[in-house]
């Protein structure tokens, strides 16, 4: 095997063999990544529709939810993988951002009565703001390339969030009394959902990003995610709370809350439909078998108005409970059936990192507190005491540059140095005073106190000369 | 971040102004992301540890060596993402990731890329194996750790210095000579000697009845409170140096960085088991070879000695060596001439054809040196080198070779 320079093409090959191939991936992040960056465009622009339509002396009729459908929409047409050419990107977004205007604007009530009653001006007068759905299509058409999610959600909490201002000031200043809660009411929602799901979608989209780096770590990304859900459900929490206090009502948080429950009771319910279909028809099938005389009860559909002199008859009774027993068996199979996924899931993740990753809660131990420095003595500088005098007379040698004390000098090598200069014991016997002080910590006698300060006196008379 | 948090303080003021609630609460979102945000900017990198520990610092060539990698979150705040960017020297393949990118920033360098998410105190341990590992001086750091905050955005980044190294030394084998070749390597020498080297001071001993009072190690008396006497190594008379030539392909100049691969690692396994078959034979064994090992020296020398170290010494400096030369192999040779003591013998180890160097050689034995010249490779006759030519054969290859033939 010889061996020279490498062929430039050759590592270019390499490379592209190595590259990650996350693009083509699908998987439950890549699917709710969109969905999410769909939310939280359709969540900003129904605050700006909010304020657009108090503005207009109108309750807002659309909610976040359809702007969010049209976004996603836009955002489809903009991944899609035909008609790839540019005329028929621009004239099918063309085509879509105007079906989209025209459906938000043509729900409200008004603007269809007027259309049928041939009042086009009219018609065209009403629901001005429900041309915001033409804004959401070509929102969405923004999120062209998955490369830039990252990029797109970081601008959009970046600016997003504080240019979320501009339209709740707008709505406070141009509604007030019921059509200020109206607007109050569907901003609040949409700005709860806005923070939350552009949270998410920026997590997602980073985490996404970093899978497409550095490979796919599941265990890395159930925290992370854990976490972000965790800020998306924190400031949902905390967002309850702010609106009782700011005033929201609460109709507008319960429909929040309930709405996405009720869509899914009614998809379950809508799931059983053909169960109970199929019961009817065995039921039916097995009328003309039955002996003569014998006949099906009656089962009377639920009054949803309450009579208490109302008695449900026992087949009612008993076609309901069959009804919630279907319910409840269906709740249980998803239930199961998230179950196994979800263990599956972790045993492929446990024979995945085998041997390969230990992970522990380890607290570190506790540092051994160093004990608190003894407490220092208080320095004097009072020149009646013999340190504060070996002090005071440095600092009188101190305007001679031949005497002045170095910083590295102790006192007994600063006297070496300086003893054949100065005339007399003065200045050793205050040194030894400062030392028996200061470093062997002896209490001095007032003998010696007034000693040193004579020697002091000494030394400042031998300055003087 | 502040600037954030001075924004949501306006938009809070407005909002109470106007009284209008839905500025607060814009206002509350803008705080808490800027003040999430500086929690892990601030704390983040605090208390952090991270370690890789090599199962074995010295590995022999095709050997496996375990790698722990190690992070610990020693603080309550978790980390919803921490990686760590581990330089490694090419060559070095790690089981768990056959693909590592190469590193921008340093040359010869893949990066070992690492991501957790760590909750409160936690410790991960990371185990990854270098398999099949082929001969080298590895570096393995420094590590550069990034974390992210729970938004992904980069809250801070730390180097973590301290490196580990793995010498990976050529698998030596058996020397074996051909049936009916009675003509040892090199010189045969007596192992021990009655005559001892006076300059080759070797340590002391206890004091025994006959020793010369010049020979008591004074100094060492005094320190150790009982009498000492000078211990001296044996005199030799074999000086035994393998002077490398790692060109592999004839006729390209020196300079030239075109090598061939199985024939240079050939090369450091012959001369692995050489050193180690002369060793055992209580020869003093160098090693010299015109090639860069990490320093500005432009020979990569072993001066000869014996002993159990050497050899781990040789397969250290033949771990170092590369196929690219520093100089010509004539040079090389003519340099190891001022080198060694007379008598020393050269042996010269070589992929090439070694007429090529013939009058250096011949230059060297009527200099007092003994020379012979092994060549790695088929075992053909070369006629008209002036001096002994073996040739040397590891069969079926360097990777699986038990033994070298002599021949």
């Amino acid at each position: 095997m010889v061996f020279g320079f490498p062929d430039p093409r050759e590592l270019l090959r390499r490379a592209a063999e190595r590259a990650p191939k996350g693009l083509g991936r699908h998987d439950g992040r890549s699917r709710l990544l969109p969905v999410l960056q769909a939310l939280a465009d359709g969540a900003w622009l129904a605050v700006a529709y909010a304020a657009a339509q108090a503005a207009t002396g109108r309750a807002p009729i659309v909610g976040p939810l359809e702007l969010a459908l049209l976004a996603g929409i836009g955002m489809a047409w903009a991944r899609r993988g035909r008609w790839l050419d540019d005329a028929s990107d621009l004239a099918g977004a063309v085509i879509l951002a105007i079906l989209g205007g025209a459906l938000t604007w043509f729900l409200d009530t008004d603007v269809r009565i007027a259309l049928l009653a041939g009042d086009t001006d009219t018609a065209f007068a009403t629901h001005l703001p429900g041309w915001i759905g033409a804004v959401a299509v070509l929102r969405g058409r923004t999120h062209a390339s998955r490369d830039d999610d990252e990029d797109q959600q970081d601008r959009l909490l970046r600016f997003g969030i504080p240019a979320l201002a501009i339209p709740w000031l707008g709505g406070h200043l141009a509604a007030n009394g019921p059509l200020e809660r109206a607007f109050v009411a569907s901003a609040f929602i949409s700005t709860l959902l806005f923070a939350a799901s552009a949270f998410t979608a920026l997590g997602l989209a980073r985490l996404e990003l970093v899978r497409r780096s550095s490979g796919d770590q599941p265990r890395s990304q159930r925290s992370w995610l854990l976490l972000v859900g965790g800020v998306a459900l924190g400031v949902s929490l905390i967002g309850v709370p702010t609106a009782i206090l700011l005033g929201v009502p609460v109709s507008a948080l319960t429909a929040a809350v309930v709405g996405p429950l009720r869509v899914l009771v009614l998809s379950l319910l809508l799931l059983t439909t053909p169960l109970i279909v199929a019961i009817a028809a065995l039921t039916s099938l097995l009328g003309p078998v039955l002996p003569r005389g014998f006949e099906l009860p009656i089962i009377r559909l639920p009054n949803l108005r309450v009579d208490p002199t109302e008695v449900s008859s026992t087949p009612t009774i008993v076609f309901f409970a069959v009804l919630a027993l279907l319910f409840l068996a269906e709740l249980a199979a998803i239930g199961l059936y998230l179950w196994y996924r979800m263990r599956e899931r972790r045993r492929a993740e446990a024979e995945e990192l085998a041997g390969v990753e230990e992970r522990s809660i380890v607290r570190p131990p506790e540092e051994p507190a160093t004990p608190p420095p003894p407490p220092r003595r208080p320095r004097t500088t009072d020149p009646g005491t013999p340190a504060g005098a070996y002090i005071a007379a440095l600092e009188i040698l101190d305007r001679d540059e031949r005497l002045r004390r170095a910083a590295s000098e102790t006192p007994a090598s600063h006297l070496r140095r300086v003893a054949g200069v100065l005339a007399g014991p003065a200045l050793a016997r205050l040194a030894a005073g400062y030392q028996l002080d200061r470093y062997a910590g002896r209490q001095l006698t007032g003998r010696e106190r007034r000693r040193a300060v004579s020697r002091l006196a000494r030394i400042r008379q031998w300055a003087r000369r | 971040m502040s600037g954030w948090l001075a924004l949501a303080a306006v938009m809070a003021v407005v909002g109470a102004v106007a009284g209008a609630p839905g500025l607060l609460v814009v206002a509350g979102i803008t705080a808490g992301y800027a003040t999430l945000t500086r929690l892990w900017s601030r704390y983040g990198a605090r208390s952090v540890t991270y370690e890789r520990q090599l199962g074995s610092g010295r590995a022999v060539a095709g050997d496996t060596v375990t790698l722990d990698v190690t992070i610990w979150n020693r603080k309550p705040l978790p980390l919803p993402w921490i990686a760590a960017d581990d330089l490694l020297t090419e060559g070095l393949v790690v089981r768990e990731r056959p693909d590592l990118d190469h590193a921008d920033e340093r040359q010869h360098r893949r990066i070992l890329r690492n991501t957790w998410a760590l909750t409160w105190y936690e410790r991960v341990v990371r185990h990854f194996h270098l398999d099949d590992l082929r001969r080298g001086w590895y570096e393995l750091g420094p590590a550069h750790l990034r974390i992210r905050d729970v938004f992904g955005r980069d809250a801070a980044e730390g180097e973590v210095e301290p490196r580990a190294t793995l010498t990976v030394v050529p698998r030596p084998v058996p020397v074996r000579h051909l049936p009916g070749d009675r003509s040892p390597l090199g010189e045969r020498r007596a192992p021990r000697s009655l005559v001892a080297d006076p300059a080759l001071f070797s340590g002391v001993r206890p004091f025994q009845a006959g020793d010369s009072l010049r020979r008591v190690h004074w100094r060492a008396t005094a320190r150790l409170g009982s009498t000492v006497s000078r211990r001296f190594e044996p005199a030799r008379g074999r000086t035994v140096v393998i002077a490398l030539d790692v060109q592999t392909l004839e006729d390209v100049p020196h300079w030239e960085m075109s090598y061939d691969d199985d024939a240079f690692e050939g090369l450091c396994v012959t001369a692995a088991s050489l050193a180690r078959h002369y060793l055992g034979d209580a020869a003093l064994v160098g090693v010299a070879a015109a090639s860069f090992t990490g320093t500005p020296q432009r020979v990569a020398w072993l001066a000869p000695r014996a002993g159990t170290g050497q050899l781990a010494r040789v397969g250290e400096l033949l771990a170092r060596v590369g196929p690219v030369s520093s100089m010509p192999y004539a040079q090389l040779l003519a340099w190891l001439a001022r080198r060694l003591p007379a008598g020393a013998t050269v042996v010269a180890l070589t992929a090439r054809d070694p007429r090529g160097v013939s009058p250096i050689l011949r230059r060297l034995g009527r200099g007092g040196f003994a020379v012979e010249a092994i060549r790695v490779g088929p075992a053909d006759r070369i006629p008209g080198a002036g001096f002994p030519v073996r040739t040397a054969q590891l069969a079926p290859n360097w990777r699986e070779a038990d033994g070298l033939r002599i021949s």
